[in-house]
């Protein structure tokens, strides 16, 4: 309320506020030339910001007409871009012809009102293009009081103008489109009111209209049942509204819509439609599933009509499709109906004119009204065969069978036949009938009645069955003989078959009458030419009876031997006029022929080839008198073989006679025998045979001896290695220190030798009753079960366990068992060997180990339980001494400083110095504090190990130091390949130590060198080094050095706390290294260091 | 000026007399000091349950020392930050310890800083001003923006 009101503030802020809101008219007061200048003013800030904006500026005076513009109005108006002035009307030359009036209106306008004017004109440029310019402005009366000054800014709109033009196209488009969308649904509901004249009207208007052609058509094809169909035209033309259906031969109009369809151009010309004087038609085709069922079209524009608007016509032309499509369905259904109604006149006029027994019943089935025909045939009269009363008329047998069978015609609703026997009153017997009914359909498509007929087919069936039976008969007599009979008529050059033919060769049965040709054609190429040759002996020949064996090609291809046999019928003059034949099928008969010879083949084979010797002899001398070729391999020859007493005199002299007395025997007994001896081979060799005879009996009398002799020597050499072997194990088994036992598949214990009762205190008869379980531990028998079960199946061939062994007094025994499978002579598992060994000693030295090793681990563990506690203990100390010895050092020292800042001055020097003293102390002990701390948090932390290369380190470190002390001259030498597995964090720890120790040591050198290294120490690890050319120390204390707190040099000297080469060295040793120290007084000292096997 | 309200948890008086001190030497603004000798102290100001002593307002900074008897440092963070009346309130761990471990514990319980306490005089009122600069002057974030936040 109270502030002061400062007017002439405001007015300027209003002020320029209106400038910024309307730069014309600040434009317009500020630029306005004064009378008389020609030219605007040099242009200002304002000025250059309208040009930038291509604004145009200009001023008009009305007394004198004539216009100054500005360098950017002579842009937009196309001439050089400078200012100038010049007589208004041929400024107005330059504006399009419709614009010139319109502009000096709104000047004449703008003056009379006084107010601001604005005007669009299109100013014409030089190369017959066209801008639009705004020209914005307001009058200034001239204060002479003479004309009226214009003054303005003129804009390019040009783009602006482009972009409502197409605005407004766009919007004339979309209005079309609503419109078309209109005519589609206009044409819509025409169509569903199915009125062609109605639809083909509104369709054609709207076409009409929206193609702006001067005459738009119709067509559509309408199918007709011979071709060619033809096509309807309705035409439309602009003013005239006549409309005319047109026929004409469709074919050439289809032909060039079919072009249009394949090359899917919506357009369509057809100079010269028959019979319709259309010129120039261009049409759509309507398609319907691919079908062409119309087309639309204009006609009267230059060049037909464009690509665009026939997709604008679209949805009308498919609309149409649908419609005409609709129109075809209806058309074909009309079609159908008729076709029905033509047929059943057909029929009824049939059905007059039939002599045959004609009835009618209601859909259903049922007689309703009486039947003239049936009462005349059966005596059936009405109402007795109303409804289904007609089925008593119905032979009892059949009955059934008909209602049954007329019940699903009826419900079928299609043309059925029914046979059954009827009674034929004026004959009283039952004759066979058949009845035909047939269903006359209203146009809805639902039965409307039955018509039918009833024939008599009672003699014809008669007749069929007999010619049935009769030739049944003869087929039964064909059937009787195996021959395939043939009739062959020389004079027809035809062959007739008997059916037999067909089975044997497997041709169809109607094959069976044929050309002398066609059959030639079945035989065998090979045979062809010798059964011609012989068919023409027997033609020729006197000989009546004709025989030949030849093949025949079996209907699968395959070739039948025959046997044909025949004889010729001649005429008077003795001329072959026919032959008659039977054919016989013999390729069995030759098939187990060639069997038999193949067998004899093979048994020849058989005999010879079979690794033993055959042989057959006279029962009465033993000697052979044949003998197969593998007889040869004894070294003799066959016929020595068949000397008489050969086979006696080879035999060995210890068998010979036992070999002869049993084959003399079982052969006097008839009885087949085998026995076994050994027999003298050529070279000396002694072989043992197994002899296999068989005695030959006829009438209980021996006729021969035959046999086969099988080597068997190797046989008998594998029976005695086996022989020894088993007797050497059961001498080994039973002389053995160590206990074996065998024990069946099923555990049970087969035998055990002395050494395994002796072990478990059982006598071996005792044994025999008990299992492999009964003498095991029961905790170690199911693994051991598991074990023979794996082997059992193959898993492994055996195994070994260590297990107890229960002996006879309850005690056990520790054993290790070897347990193997001994298979049976054809490899089949027989039982379990297992050969045991005594491991009580073992095992108990096992166990003490154990017990050994579980109570030093639990020690080990008690101890690192204690060491973690007083590691726990250590940490917690440390911490305290972190904390609280810091606290009270704090205070000293704050209270120090605080009395030297605030009280310093009641102090004379020497306080000050003792308490700057107290301050140093309170320094010193905190840094052994924080040394100690770290030293502490070294054994502590986890060691972290990864690759470290020392050298980029230590250079960081001694950057460090030297800019702590610029002053210092330091040389830092690294040399070799510095890289490390170790903790980085704790190498630097060490280095910064190192480093800083070799840094301090040297600070009296006006040129110190450090020098960091590496290379293999006295044990072969990698040394690294850190040297320096410092003070050095006395050797004598190089061990003492590593300690806590030892220092070797007096604070004042050299500061430190004293724990540095201590903290080295735990680092070293927590990676499992070594450091030792080098050095003399004024020479320097030198720190080696591992860092463990690594 | 502004005054900014400091709540100081420290057992030690020495240590409190040199943070005063050193809180002096901030001339920006004034700040007001409440001390509180353990942590059971200061939950007991921070959550008005004693009715004999109160603060004025919710502190701008609680200073935090660990070692303290009754209740530890730790104890009385893990309580602050378990308060929802307490959100966002900046609580600053002061202490002796430079231990690593004490400086994950505080900050993974939600300190909003962890400062070592130097014994050199010099450098711990240079802590004490970094402090008070960090979190108390004008632009330090406040308590209650924080708690938007």
């Amino acid at each position: 309320m109270s502030a002061p009101s400062r007017p002439s503030s405001e007015s300027h802020v209003r002020s320029a506020v209106e400038v910024s809101a309307s730069p014309a008219r600040a434009h317009a007061e500020f630029e306005i030339p004064r009378p008389g200048v020609g030219n605007l003013r040099e242009p200002d800030a304002l000025h250059l910001a309208f040009e930038a904006e291509r604004l145009g500026v200009w001023s008009f005076d009305d007394e004198a007409r004539t216009l100054t513009w500005s360098a950017g109005f002579a842009d937009l108006v196309g001439g050089s871009a400078e200012p100038g002035s010049g007589p208004f009307d041929a400024f107005l030359a330059r504006l399009h012809a419709e614009d010139r009036a319109r502009l000096v209106d709104a000047f004449v306008n703008a003056r009379s009102d006084a107010g601001p004017f604005a005007c669009e004109v299109r100013i014409l440029h030089p190369d017959g293009s066209h801008r639009w310019v705004l020209l914005r402005g307001r009058p200034r009366p001239d204060e002479t009081g003479g004309g009226t000054r214009f003054a303005g800014i003129a804009t390019d709109v040009t783009d602006r103008r482009r972009h409502e033009d197409e605005l407004r196209a766009k919007e004339a488009r979309l209005a079309r489109t609503n419109e078309l969308l209109e005519a589609v649904s206009r044409v819509q509901a025409a169509l569903f009111e199915s009125d062609f004249e109605l639809a083909a009207e509104r369709l054609l208007e709207d076409f009409l209209r929206l193609s702006g052609s001067e005459r738009v058509w119709l067509g559509r094809v309408v199918p007709a049942a011979s071709a060619p169909s033809r096509i309807e035209l309705v035409w439309q033309e602009r003013g005239a509204r006549s409309s005319a259906l047109v026929a004409s031969d469709s074919s050439a109009l289809e032909r060039a819509f079919a072009r249009v369809i394949a090359a899917r151009v919506p357009s369509f010309t057809h100079e010269r439609a028959p019979g319709c004087a259309l010129p120039g038609l261009v049409g759509l085709p309507l398609l319907s599933g691919g079908t062409l069922v119309g087309v639309v079209g204009f006609g009267g524009r230059a060049n037909g009509y464009d690509v665009e608007l026939a997709a604008w016509l679209e949805p009308l032309t498919s609309a149409c499709a649908r419609w005409l499509e609709g129109r075809a369905i209806d058309a074909r259904r009309r079609a159908a109906e008729q076709r029905v109604h033509e047929s059943e006149r057909r029929y009824r006029s049939l059905v007059a004119a039939s002599t045959a027994l004609v009835w009618s019943t209601n859909p259903e089935g049922r007689f309703v009204e009486p039947q003239p025909a049936w009462e005349a045939f059966t005596g059936q009269a009405w109402p007795a065969h109303a409804g289904t009363g007609w089925l008593d008329c119905i032979h009892g047998e059949d009955r059934e069978r008909v209602r049954a069978e007329w019940h699903s015609i009826v419900r079928a609703c299609s043309i059925g036949e029914v046979e059954a026997r009827l009674w034929h009153a004026p004959s009283r017997a039952w004759r066979i009938v058949r009845a035909r009914a047939v269903p006359l359909l209203a146009p809805s498509g639902s039965v409307e009645r039955w018509i039918g007929t009833i024939e008599d087919v009672h003699d014809r069936r008669a007749a069929v069955e007999r010619l049935r039976a009769s030739e049944e008969c003869l087929r039964v007599v064909l059937r009787a003989t195996n021959d395939v009979v043939w009739d062959w008529d020389l004079a027809r050059g035809e062959l007739r078959w008997s059916q037999r033919y067909a089975e044997t060769f497997g041709y169809p049965a109607q094959d069976l009458v044929m050309s002398v040709d066609e059959c030639d054609r079945r035989v065998h190429p090979d045979d062809r030419a010798g059964l011609e040759a012989s068919l023409a002996v027997a033609l020729e020949g006197g000989d009546t009876l004709w025989t030949h064996e030849y093949r025949y090609r079996h209907a699968d291809g395959s070739w039948q031997h025959v046997q044909d046999r025949g004889c010729v019928l001649r005429d008077e003059t003795g001329r072959a006029v026919r032959m008659l034949g039977a054919l016989q099928d013999v390729t069995r008969r030759r098939q187990s022929e060639l069997e038999l010879r193949q067998a004899e083949l093979l048994y020849r084979g058989l005999v010879h080839s079979v690794k033993a010797v055959l042989w057959r002899a006279n029962p009465r001398t033993l000697s052979f008198d044949f003998v197969s070729q593998e007889a040869a391999s004894f070294g003799y020859p066959l016929e020595a073989w068949l000397e008489p007493g050969f086979w006696a005199a080879h035999l060995h002299p210890d068998d010979r006679e036992r070999a002869i007395s049993i084959c003399t025997r079982a052969t006097r007994e008839l009885r087949d025998h085998e026995f076994e001896y050994r027999f003298l081979a050529a070279d000396g060799r002694v072989v043992w045979l197994r002899d296999r005879a068989t005695v030959q009996v006829e009438d209980g009398r021996v006729v021969g001896l035959v046999g086969v002799l099988f080597d068997i020597t190797e046989l008998k050499q594998a029976q005695e290695r086996v022989q020894s072997s088993e007797e050497r194990f059961r001498a080994l088994y039973e002389q053995a220190l160590v206990a074996m036992a065998r024990s069946g598949l099923d555990g049970r214990l087969l035998d055990a030798n002395p050494a395994f009762c002796s072990m478990l205190g059982y006598e071996r008869e005792e044994l025999a009753s008990l299992t492999a379980a009964d003498v095991s531990h029961p905790e170690d028998w199911p693994r051991n079960a598991e074990l023979r079960a794996e082997v059992l199946s193959g898993a492994r061939s055996g195994f070994q366990i260590e297990k107890r062994y229960r002996r006879k007094n309850g005690s056990f025994v520790w054993c290790r068992a070897t347990v193997t499978l001994v298979r049976g002579a054809r490899g089949e598992p027989d039982c379990f060997l297992g050969v045991l060994e005594d491991a009580t000693e073992r095992k108990e030295t096992e166990r003490v180990q154990r017990e050994l090793n579980q109570e030093l681990e639990r020690r080990v563990q008690e101890r690192t339980v204690e060491l973690q506690s007083t590691l726990r203990e250590l940490e917690s100390f440390s911490y305290s001494v972190s904390h609280d010895l810091r606290a009270p050092l704090r205070g000293m020292d704050g209270f120090s400083q605080l009395l030297l800042e605030e009280h310093g001055h009641q102090l004379d020097e020497e306080a000050r110095g003792w308490l700057r003293r107290i301050r140093a102390n309170c320094a010193s002990m905190s840094q052994l504090i924080d040394g100690l701390l770290a030293l502490a948090r070294l054994s502590r932390d986890e060691l972290v190990l990864g690759v470290v290369d020392l050298a980029p380190i230590a250079r960081e470190i001694v950057d460090g130091l030297r800019a702590a002390e610029p002053a210092r001259e330091v040389e830092l030498r690294v040399s070799g390949d510095l890289r490390a597995h170790a903790d980085p964090r704790l190498m630097r720890t060490l280095l910064e130590n190192l480093l800083g120790n070799a840094w301090k040591f040297s600070a009296r050198r006006p040129r110190a060198r450090i020098e960091l290294s590496v290379e293999p120490g006295p044990t072969g690890e990698r040394t690294y080094c850190v040297s320096d050319d410092g003070v050095g120390f006395d050797p004598v204390h190089a061990t003492r050095l590593f300690e806590p707190f030892e220092r070797l040099h007096s604070q004042a000297d050299f500061p430190g706390s004293g724990i540095g080469l201590a903290t080295v060295q735990r680092i070293v040793r927590r990676h499992g290294g070594e450091v030792w120290i080098e050095g003399a007084p004024g020479r320097g000292a030198r720190v080696f260091f591992t860092l463990g096997p690594r | 000026m502004p005054t900014r309200l400091l709540l100081l948890v420290e057992d030690n008086p020495d240590d409190e007399a040199l943070t005063r001190r050193a809180l002096r030497r901030i001339d920006d603004f004034d700040v007001e000091i409440v001390v509180a000798r353990d942590g059971v102290d200061a939950l007991a100001l921070l959550c008005g349950t004693d009715p004999a002593r109160t603060l004025p307002r919710r502190p701008d900074l609680v200073l935090l020392d660990l070692k303290m008897p009754r209740m530890s440092g730790l104890e009385a963070l893990g309580a602050i930050r378990g308060h929802s009346d307490l959100a966002g309130l900046p609580v600053v761990v002061f202490t002796s310890s430079a231990e690593p471990r004490d400086r994950a514990g505080c900050l993974a319980l939600g300190a909003s800083g962890f400062v070592s306490k130097p014994v050199e005089y010099l450098a711990f009122a240079e802590a004490v001003a970094g402090i008070a600069r960090r979190w108390l002057s004008a632009s330090a974030p406040r308590a209650a923006r924080e708690a938007d936040g």
